[in-house]
């Protein structure tokens, strides 16, 4: 499974909806929950399914799914 | 020492001087500006063992900032990273003074050692040492003249708004469009705007709240004493408000006549439905850097420590340790632990709401009950009550009169 399929799957077990499809351009506007509460519950769960860690200013400079997606790759050595 | 408050002759001639000496050539800008921030910072020191200390607090952080840098897991910046933030909250604590701080108490307090803009400095050069490594790989302009302008810029040294290194250098040095008549009469309405809000709203406001507070003693009974403290309470608030929006018009203004774009600072505050959205309209850039640099590293701790079980428990324990620091940073006696603790209560209140309502309703049907008249009438009063009851411990000893009844 790919970066992207793997990290839909923690999208919608963190949003807690199946209807969920991410694409390179989603961003915090897009999805309803999204706040600054449920971000940091993403990072944990994506940091848990990639295994790997983001740093602070990391995390606060992704401007979409898609430099988070980069980010992953270049941190699990994807990249 | 100089005065340099925003109703200050110095400041006011640097509001007028500025576009001026900012526009005599180009390539001198950034000189020019950290002559004129070195200048204002010094003329106010207090005594020369102020402007060592200054000094040390200042240039530490830059060039400290590489050796932060984590290269690796045995990297040195491993303990030097939080060997360096624990001495800068300590060195903070101390010369701020907290008065609860049993230890700060007993240790020798100089008054004279404090300078012009300490608690915001604090915020600048955090920002700047943490994002150091990546303000290198995405090569932004770092320079020693630049960091002092970043730190030390005379608009926003007093209280911000609170820039982020990458934003201020961006700006600082972003080409534009000389400013037409236009541009200048809509900046200096805003300054002359700003000064009617800090100069007469607000004084009016505060004249009001210290009015009200001098009458709760005489209040005879305990419901007419706690409508004399919600009258002194709203207009506590409308003060903070109208003091703090003012001076950022002012400042905001003042800078894009130089040619530099301030965040802005507010956003309709007492439109805001719960404690939470009140906290994403009032004094933004101090929300935002306290949920950057505070609340997410402590609620990733949290929720994967001792919360992991409960991640919605850990958010709300996050949340309320986030408010209460951010309280605390206030001011420096009990009131602003009082004030902290409330606004930590408010937004986990606010969040703990939302979340039952929305497993009552489901999510679309939260959305339809949020619609509702009643229940936005609802939100906004419950929000401005909380609002001005826990603003009330800001500026007025209330703990202190409180005391004095029991």
């Amino acid at each position: 499974m790919d970066t992207k399929a793997r990290l839909n799957e923690v999208f919608r077990d963190v949003f807690d909806d199946d209807t969920i499809e991410i694409t390179d351009e989603m961003t915090a506007d897009d999805i309803d929950d999204w706040d600054s509460l449920t971000h940091v519950q993403l990072v944990v769960a994506v940091e848990e399914a990639f295994k790997c860690k983001f740093s602070t200013v990391e995390v606060m400079k992704l401007k979409n799914v898609g430099e988070f997606i980069k980010l992953i790759d270049r941190k699990t050595g994807n990249a | 020492m100089l005065d340099f408050s925003i109703g200050s002759a110095a400041f006011g001639a640097l509001l007028l001087i500025m576009p001026l000496l900012m526009n005599i050539k180009k390539e001198w800008r950034q000189y020019i500006f950290v002559v004129v921030n070195i200048i204002v910072f010094v003329l106010t020191l207090k005594s020369v063992y102020a402007g060592i200390l200054a000094v040390l607090w200042i240039v530490t952080p830059y060039l400290v900032a590489p050796l932060l840098v984590q290269e690796s897991e045995h990297s040195i910046s491993r303990f030097i990273k939080p060997l360096f933030y624990v001495c800068m909250l300590v060195g903070f604590l101390y010369l701020m003074h907290y008065d609860w701080i049993i230890i700060f108490k007993k240790l020798p307090y100089f008054a004279a050692l404090k300078f012009l803009g300490l608690s915001y400095l604090l915020f600048r050069e955090v920002d700047y040492t943490m994002q150091y490594e990546y303000l290198k790989e995405m090569e932004v302009r770092i320079t020693f003249v630049d960091y002092l302008n970043y730190v030390l810029n005379f608009y926003t040294i007093m209280a911000g708004p609170i820039m982020r290194y990458e934003e201020f250098v961006t700006d600082f040095y972003e080409e534009k469009a000389p400013l037409s008549g236009e541009d200048v009469l809509e900046q200096a309405h805003r300054i002359l705007y700003g000064y009617v809000k800090v100069y007469v709203i607000s004084s009016f406001m505060s004249w009001f709240a210290t009015y009200w507070f001098g009458r709760i003693d005489q209040a005879g009974n305990f419901l007419k004493a706690c409508i004399i403290y919600l009258l002194f309470a709203a207009f506590n608030a409308l003060f903070i408000y109208f003091n703090f929006v003012g001076y950022c018009d002012v400042v905001a203004g003042g800078a894009a006549l130089a040619g530099m774009k301030l965040r802005e600072n507010f956003n309709k505050p007492y439109m805001a439905r719960s404690m939470s959205e009140f906290w994403n309209r009032h004094h933004i850039t101090l929300s935002e850097w306290i949920r950057d640099y505070i609340y997410s590293p402590v609620v990733k701790q949290f929720i994967s420590g001792p919360f992991k079980k409960n991640l919605f428990a850990g958010q709300c324990a996050a949340l309320f340790v986030t408010f209460l620091i951010a309280g605390i940073w206030h001011g420096t006696n009990l009131n602003y632990v009082v004030y902290g603790i409330l606004e930590g209560i408010g937004v986990v209140i606010a969040s703990v709401r939302k979340s039952k309502l929305q497993k009552k309703y489901g999510k679309k049907g939260y959305k339809e009950y949020e619609k509702k008249l009643p229940v936005a009438i609802f939100e906004h009063v419950w929000t401005m009550l909380y609002v001005a009851l826990s603003f009330s411990f800001v500026g007025y000893d209330v703990i202190g009169f409180l005391a004095g009844k029991v």
